[in-house]
């Protein structure tokens, strides 16, 4: 039964775009030289789509270029910096070849004066539409280095002094960057919750901190390493196959271990299988990976939950694969590598701080529940809660391995 | 009695891996180890999947070339080969400063390139367009001009085509004309004027001279030619169709009949006529040569470009024929 409504939620998922990813980003080069600033801009296709509602390339760019005219500018001491006609039949937005399923634009904004005290950034690209967009921008300044910067809801400006380039885009930033990403994101909010509902005590709870913390630092090692790159969509698929593992480990407890494994290591086998053919052997390899988690965890896990490696590893692997998340987005921007740890630190915290405080919520909400002594039934919470957290898992497991 | 040394024998003889296999099933945590190996197998394969070996960036120029520009390579056979058509050296021989000279303006021409790809001219411009196609031309007919033809091939090819090494003719002829229904001649009809004609044509090839029937018919020259060789098609122009079919079949020293046109009678007297010739296979070898390898390259072109279509996908809107 239980089975049966994850897969009708599932089917349901598939079908329910509440459930696609929601990150959304975009990159912008700005070099300043003299009375000229050029703009670079760089739309990832699936952020064109999300603006421009068609997916005809020759469409798409010309819209393109009218809305991002429209939602960039540069000012110089207060006043606009007009953009240049480019000539021939360019017009004011160049529109550049950067490949990779992305689309690229070039404008020159001419101040009126050679050097403005203060040159003022403007950026609105996307913000209206997508609160949570983020802009990875660099600032080169007088032939300086590149200063990584960031445009977000709210700080749609940079200001830049005449000295040089501006201040970095500030730690914090990227603390609150963190933060809203696991806010903002369901998979990792299931996989917030769908922990906690596995935890039965405090010390559990301190114990997956202490693992979470471990997974980010770890991250944080392997990214100041450089030795690997990650596949993004795959790690994110596998986030929504731990998020499937959860669901089953809840369904696993009132029914048969063994089948719960079975089943999900065979279908996870089957994907392994077609995704092999589909998108290749490293989605295969990560899909068979998965079956043999399923089958040698789901097992053993009513006794290895009393162990405090369990807790620690558990959420170990859960902050490993979020640490990636920064440094994925960030790898167009090409920051220096101290900039890129110092970023990826500060995102790592607020990720932390984000994942403290989504469970900070909901243990306050049980035990205000508990002081007014609601008594939720169990039961009904932990088949309901593994329908959801199996229907979207299973989603976002087919979706980013297929996708 | 036998049986206990038999025991212990079998004991004894029993492998390693069958003995750590037992000692292993017999632990009480036994039934931990295989899930927790499946387990760490599976999150080392999904991490194999998850993750793959950092591109690192070149900080060093690999061997063979002299420069990276952009993670681009300049390659060592490029400097040598354009120092030397710059200086008109070797590329031992170049100076230091000839050679740095040839580098900074290839990095500059790389750069350039870049910019250039980055602003996608090869969609844009068309002059990028053409030049890359003119690029692919000479790719594919290449293998063809590698091999040069040999003189029984230029020949044979010479021999299909002859037709396109004709030396144009040339002639002296005269056109005597005897205009008709002009105010001097209000009296002279088309029948009387071919008659009058008729008899000077005959006067004419009996040996008469140009001057007698101009002087006893009323011929006069029509100005159309000069009075001196001229090639076939400046006749033509000059003459116009009509008369210049006519000359074109007279021999030397023959004389047309009468020819009616716009202003009168016209009579032909050819004094000299050298006609067309092809010219022989020794004095047009070069053309031959020249014409046979641009053959060649449109017929690998359009191999090429049949191959290309073969291996296309183009959609064509509604209405519209190719």
């Amino acid at each position: 039964m239980r089975v049966a409504a994850a897969a009708l939620l599932c089917a349901l998922g598939v079908a329910s775009p509440t459930l696609a990813d929601s990150h959304s980003v975009s990159y912008s080069d700005w070099t300043i030289s003299g009375e000229i600033t050029t703009l670079k801009f760089v739309l990832p296709r699936v952020e064109a789509q999300r603006l421009t509602g068609v997916d005809v390339p020759l469409a798409t760019t010309k819209r393109l270029g009218e809305y991002l005219l429209a939602h960039v500018a540069v000012q110089g001491d207060g006043e606009n910096c007009a953009p240049i006609d480019q000539g021939y039949d360019i017009g004011l937005v160049d529109p550049l070849a950067v490949g990779g399923g992305a689309f690229g634009f070039e404008i020159f904004f001419r101040c009126p004066t050679a050097n403005p005290l203060e040159r003022v950034l403007k950026n609105a690209v996307l913000f209206e539409r997508v609160r949570s967009h983020v802009n990875y921008a660099r600032v080169r300044a007088g032939g300086g280095d590149w200063a990584p910067q960031l445009f977000t809801a709210g700080h749609e400006e940079i200001r830049v002094p005449d000295a040089g380039a501006p201040d970095g885009g500030g730690w914090l930033r990227y603390v609150s960057l963190g933060f809203g990403h696991v806010l903002q994101r369901l998979d990792r909010i299931a996989i917030v919750l769908g922990l906690l509902l596995l935890a039965r005590r405090r010390r559990e709870l301190e114990l997956l901190a202490v693992g979470l913390a471990g997974g980010y630092a770890l991250a944080l090692l392997v990214t100041a390493g450089s030795w690997v790159a990650p596949r993004t969509s795959f790690l994110e698929g596998f986030v929504g196959f731990m998020v499937l593992w959860i669901a089953a480990e809840l369904v696993a407890r009132e029914t048969s271990r063994s089948k719960v494994a079975a089943i999900l290591g065979l279908g996870s086998c089957a994907l392994a299988a077609v995704a092999t053919l589909v998108s290749g052997w490293a989605a295969g390899l990560v899909l068979l990976g998965c079956a043999l988690v399923a089958a040698g965890l789901l097992p053993r896990t009513g006794e290895w939950l009393e162990r405090r490696e369990f807790w620690v590893a558990t959420a170990a692997v859960a902050g490993f694969l979020d640490g990636f998340v920064l440094p994925s987005q960030v790898a167009p921007a090409e920051p220096p590598k101290g900039a890129l740890l110092a970023m990826s630190a500060g995102f790592d915290v607020g990720a932390f701080l984000g994942a403290a405080f989504l469970a900070s919520l909901a243990i306050g909400a049980l035990l205000l529940l508990r002081r007014r002594r609601i008594e939720l039934p169990r039961p009904l919470v932990s088949d309901l809660a593994a329908t959801v957290l199996g229907g979207c898992g299973a989603f976002w497991l087919v979706t980013r391995f297929y996708g | 009695m036998s049986a206990a040394p038999a025991d212990g024998q079998a004991a004894v003889r029993r492998s390693w891996p069958r003995r750590m296999l037992e000692r292993a099933l017999a632990r009480p945590g036994r039934s931990s180890v295989l899930p927790l190996a499946a387990v760490v197998l599976g999150l080392t394969l999904a991490a194999l999947g998850m993750f793959r070996g950092a591109p690192a960036p070149l900080v060093e120029v690999p061997p063979g070339y002299v420069a990276l520009v952009n993670q681009k390579g300049v390659l060592e056979s490029d400097l040598i080969s354009q120092v030397e058509n710059a200086t008109m050296k070797r590329f031992d021989e170049a100076t230091p400063e000839e050679k740095r000279r040839v580098l900074r303006s290839m990095i500059d021409e790389e750069l350039l390139v870049q910019r250039a790809l980055l602003l996608d001219l090869p969609e844009t411009t068309i002059e990028v367009r053409e030049a890359m196609q003119q690029g692919v031309e000479a790719q594919v007919a290449e293998p063809y001009w590698s091999l040069p033809p040999s003189d029984a091939e230029l020949r044979a090819y010479y021999d299909k085509t002859r037709s396109d090494y004709t030396n144009d003719g040339t002639m002296i002829v005269h056109d005597l004309v005897m205009h008709v229904g002009g105010f001097q001649n209000a009296n002279q009809s088309t029948p009387q004027a071919l008659s009058d004609a008729a008899d000077a044509v005959y006067r004419l090839r009996s040996g008469a001279s140009v001057d007698y029937a101009k002087e006893h018919y009323g011929f006069v020259d029509s100005n159309r030619l000069p009075a001196v060789e001229e090639l076939d098609f400046v006749v033509k122009m000059r003459l116009g169709d009509k008369l210049f079919e006519v000359a074109s079949a007279l021999g030397n020293g023959e004389i047309s009949d009468p020819v009616v046109d716009v202003d009168g009678v016209h009579v032909l007297v050819m004094d000299i006529r050298r006609p067309a010739s092809v010219a022989d296979f020794s004095s047009v070898r070069d053309k031959v040569y020249q014409a046979y390898r641009r053959e060649q390259g449109e017929r690998a072109t359009a191999e090429n470009v049949r191959l290309l279509r073969s291996q296309a996908e183009i959609i064509l809107a509604p209405g519209q024929e190719e």
